[in-house]
């Protein structure tokens, strides 16, 4: 059986969909216009927990100490 | 660590969230030292509070029908028991959610016929195996079959070369003809 995906084998990497981005976008710039609300930077961080992304993580995890000034 | 007044570490939602994120990206053996460091922190912010409420009740003045001070009994304190902190708490349920879901992704369902077996019950009972070969494999088979016959794709360079010279060659042959 020869199909398109056999010809063109190219892995396609798992993105989230406009919706999800703009969504995360508007958390995002909500987080950052309001940053001692902790339920904005909740709500940013299970977004990106539900995307499932490797990147979406560590972001979490970036923004979590700089925000807590957890790296000594 | 300059801010432990962050309300962001305070939140054991967000703390949660960090934690779940870290196993997921592979860095759980930074969950022990994250749990350590926001004990820390806030332990720091607790006693940071705690003198700020002292030096605020020593410097109002005390009322004057204050009891003596009471003297002091020693008691002996109680062993102080192993209390796991709610940073802790919070690890132990991180880590433990993420165990069950690779246990439960990783093995596959027990046939009742097994778990029968290895309790002891049904010994009479024959154990019935079927193999059954799924779907997604033979796709997968197809799929390679294709992919070794044709290389990925890499044919179609080969083809379109292949048409260029056929049709170079036509064409230089027409011209031969023709002239």
């Amino acid at each position: 059986m020869i199909s398109l995906g056999s010809i063109f084998s190219t892995k396609p990497e798992a993105t989230p969909t406009p919706h999800v981005v703009a969504l995360i976008t508007r958390l995002e710039a909500e987080a950052n216009v309001h940053p001692h609300d902790v339920s904005k930077q909740l709500a940013l961080f299970e977004a990106l927990l539900d995307t499932k992304l490797k990147s979406s993580h560590e972001l979490v995890i970036t923004r979590w100490e700089k925000m807590c000034e957890f790296v000594s | 660590m300059k801010d432990p007044s962050s309300p962001l570490l305070q939140s054991p939602e967000a703390f949660k969230i960090y934690l779940t994120c870290l196993e997921k990206v592979g860095q759980t053996s930074s969950i022990n030292a994250a749990v350590g460091k926001r004990d820390e922190l806030l332990a720091t912010q607790g006693a940071t509070i705690a003198a700020d409420q002292n030096g605020a009740a020593e410097s109002s003045p005390a009322p004057l029908d204050t009891p003596a001070a009471s003297p002091v009994v020693d008691t002996p304190s109680p062993e102080p028991s192993k209390v796991p902190s709610p940073s802790e708490v919070i690890a132990q349920q991180v880590l433990s959610k993420s165990t069950a879901q690779k246990t439960s992704s990783s093995a596959p369902p027990v046939p009742e016929v097994l778990k029968l077996a290895a309790t002891g019950e049904g010994q009479a009972a024959p154990i019935q195996v079927s193999i059954v070969e799924r779907r997604l494999s033979l796709l997968r088979n197809y799929d390679l079959d294709a992919d070794l016959l044709l290389g990925k794709g890499a044919w179609i360079p080969r083809l379109l070369r292949f048409l260029v010279l056929v049709t170079v060659s036509s064409f230089c042959g027409s011209n031969a003809f023709s002239t």
